[in-house]
């Protein structure tokens, strides 16, 4: 069983966790109001929001020049990192310079991708995850299981079960007190840090404006309190305007919560006096993807999520199981694109195809044609089998000899007709399904 | 003079539903065309281009839209075989020929319940189905063919049907193809999920308009050993169709 097939089975016997992604991600999709009651303009939105990606991502050097000029203009200091050991470093030195030990984080899904958490750590730098969910996970020493909802696979009771082991909170469900725990916890952290490290959810090129997206004001919070803001940003989250801006967040919210618009919106253009700010553009394969032709398109993603909260296979084996920073339809795009692991290639294959993704994308990136170009494109002996690759050759062969094909089927319905029984039995099958046996008759064989 | 329709068997059709194919048939031709089924067709090569399988799948689609060529209007019971020849084939690199083929043939591909809905959206089929129905939505019949509530329109015009409607109705049954065999754990939980809500609705019948859908649900259906039982929306329509 490949590595990819022992977690689907690990998390398909997990009826709990199942439960928790069905409920989190469906509610998420329910409240989406433009699209559930204003079909037209959700198609409008999505429409200008995919052209003014595509203009973005195919001018990208010409935008990210732009805002780079814009940042340097508002006293904001840039640094280019090609990759995520380069974008640590930077980072990390920042950070030494100024002696600090101990820094506050935005939610950031670039810096997961990174690993910086791990880089600061270990060379003695304390980073503590702000966000209600990161926190939840970077105390149970876990990994994000979703791109915006990060603790979407812990239930109300696991959390509970967290808090009273970490920090001794008597047991309890209540989600106001577990939240207030929190939130009381964090409020030293801010106080305490150094710096404060986020990610950015846009960039806007004509006058440098930070965009941070959230719900619950850590993030506001952790680029502001602290003298020292640094801000990582992907080289693909750069937006030419503010009236393009006001399209991508439009859609945002409603495609990862279900929200009209999200709690806090935050811009930031100029650093006040006596604080510094530092944006870090990363690429770490970015620009690889973007001389792909035949995947750049996967620039064009706002990372909101909505692709794995309308993926019935999301949610039956949840975040994890695609095993690394990105999961559902995206994540099983990049990661073999991005990260190219061994067995990453199966991810693509890891889809029914059925398109709820591409439907529900609001830059209309279209996944799931995506994950079958890719089907076409591996040559893998894990994704294509030498066996099944047989199989394939002799389907094929026989389908495109009429005669051929009337003669095997006529075989093999004398062949099932010596099987005993309603169903066909196939080695390793049975215990899933009871496939029934072809009809008596074929239609030809009818007419 | 009447209009001929070429009628596009699945394979799946063939070999497991052959009174789906034959009611369909029925159907065409109580709308008064002339019924014209192609002897030589097999695959539309789904299977393979689906599996990523490129040499395969163009093999398949050449022979296909060879076996079509010469159809006027060309209508299956199956929306993934028909996104498969309108949406897909033209992804291929066909030769020329074959090229100029799809461009002719594309458009004029249905599906049945789509064909019904452009071109007799006012028609109710005569005849009774008596019993209780629910409704799976096929992935590919309503993302990439777009059809609507077509098919829900016309159960409810069916003398005897009592439709019932099913929470999740389009959420993917678990088929995908060859990942019904790939990835075999995986999709027998996601059709453990829909055989649930077709439960849940407390139908006697659960209607699609795929027979891949239908098989795998129906596999599922014996395995849990439920009452339910599948059927093709073409064979509710054409119960007690006059000739």
């Amino acid at each position: 069983m490949s590595h990819l097939k022992s977690k689907i089975h690990e998390a398909l016997a997990n009826k709990q966790l199942q439960q928790n992604y069905y409920k989190a991600t469906n509610s998420a999709v329910a409240k989406n109001r433009i699209r559930s009651q204003e079909p037209e303009r959700w198609q409008t939105l999505r429409e200008l929001a995919f052209q003014i990606r595509k203009n973005t991502i195919d001018n990208l050097a010409f935008y990210l020049e732009k805002a780079e000029a814009a940042l340097n203009k508002n006293q904001i200091k840039t640094h280019w990192a090609a990759s995520a050991s380069d974008a640590n470093e930077i980072c990390f030195q920042l950070l030494q310079k100024k002696g600090i030990k101990r820094v506050v984080k935005a939610k950031s899904m670039l810096t997961e991708e990174l690993e910086l958490n791990e880089y600061l750590q270990q060379r003695g730098i304390v980073a503590i995850e702000t966000d209600l969910g990161e926190f939840i996970i970077q105390e149970a020493g876990e990994k994000p299981s979703h791109i915006t909802a990060p603790a979407i696979h812990k239930s109300a009771a696991d959390i509970a079960r967290l808090f009273e082991d970490k920090f001794g909170l008597p047991y309890t469900e209540d989600e106001h007190i577990l939240t207030e725990f929190a939130r009381q916890k964090l409020r030293d952290d801010f106080l305490q840090a150094e710096a404060g490290i986020s990610g950015a959810n846009f960039l806007v090129a004509e006058d440098g404006a930070i965009c941070l997206v959230e719900n619950e004001g850590n993030i506001r919070l952790s680029v502001s309190a602290p003298p020292l803001h640094i801000a990582l940003i992907g080289i693909e989250k750069v937006v030419p305007h503010h009236r393009s801006l006001a399209v991508l967040l439009e859609l945002l919210a409603p495609s990862a919560t279900g929200q009209d618009f999200p709690g806090y919106f935050s811009m930031i253009r100029n650093a006040e006096p006596n604080r510094e700010i530092h944006v870090i553009f990363v690429d770490n394969g970015r620009s690889e993807l973007w001389q792909n032709h035949d995947f750049r398109a996967l620039l064009h993603c706002i990372r909101c999520g909505a692709c794995m909260n309308n993926c019935p296979v999301y949610q039956h084996v949840g975040g994890h199981s695609y095993g690394w920073t990105y999961p559902g339809p995206i994540g099983a795009l990049l990661t073999p694109l991005m990260r190219k692991a061994p067995g990453d290639e199966l991810l693509p294959f890891m889809s029914t195809l059925c398109g709820a993704c591409t439907d529900a994308c609001p830059v209309k990136i279209p996944l799931h044609h995506l994950l079958l170009k890719m089907r076409h494109q591996s040559q893998s002996p894990q994704t294509k089998p030498r066996l099944f690759s047989f199989a394939m050759k002799v389907f094929s062969k026989t389908m495109g000899h009429p005669n051929f094909y009337s003669f095997i089927s006529r075989i093999a319905h004398l062949f099932l007709k010596l099987i005993p029984g309603q169903n066909i039995h196939l080695p390793g099958l049975n215990k899933y399904r009871h496939f029934p046996k072809p009809a008596k008759k074929t239609f030809r064989d009818m007419i | 003079m009447t209009k001929t329709i070429h009628l596009f068997v699945p394979c799946l059709v063939e070999q497991f539903y052959p009174q789906t194919a034959a009611a369909t048939q029925k159907i065409l031709q109580y709308l008064g065309y002339q019924v014209f089924i192609p002897p030589k067709q097999t695959c539309c090569g789904q299977p393979a281009y689906n599996s990523g399988y490129t040499p395969e799948s163009t093999e398949l689609a050449e022979k296909w839209l060879q076996r079509f060529s010469d159809a006027e209007i060309i209508v299956a019971p199956s929306g993934s075989c028909i996104s498969m020849v309108r949406n897909h084939y033209g992804q291929l690199s066909l030769a020329p020929k074959y090229r100029a083929l799809f461009e002719k043939i594309a458009p004029i591909s249905y599906e049945l319940t789509e064909f019904i809905g452009k071109f007799h959206g006012e028609s109710k089929f005569p005849g009774r189905f008596d019993a209780t129905v629910t409704y799976h939505a096929s992935c590919h019949l309503h993302r990439e063919i777009a059809v609507g509530d077509i098919p829900i329109q016309l159960l409810k015009t069916k003398e005897g049907v009592r439709y019932l409607p099913m929470r999740d109705a389009d959420r993917c049954c678990g088929f995908g193809g060859t990942f019904v065999l790939k990835f075999a754990e995986l999709s027998s939980a996601m059709t453990h999920f829909k055989a649930e809500a077709i439960i849940e609705s407390e139908a006697e019948y659960v209607c699609g308009a795929d027979a891949g859908c239908l098989y795998t649900i129906q596999s599922t259906l014996q395995k849990m050993k439920k009452p339910v039982k599948t059927i093709h929306i073409a064979e509710i329509l054409a119960s007690g169709l006059p000739r």
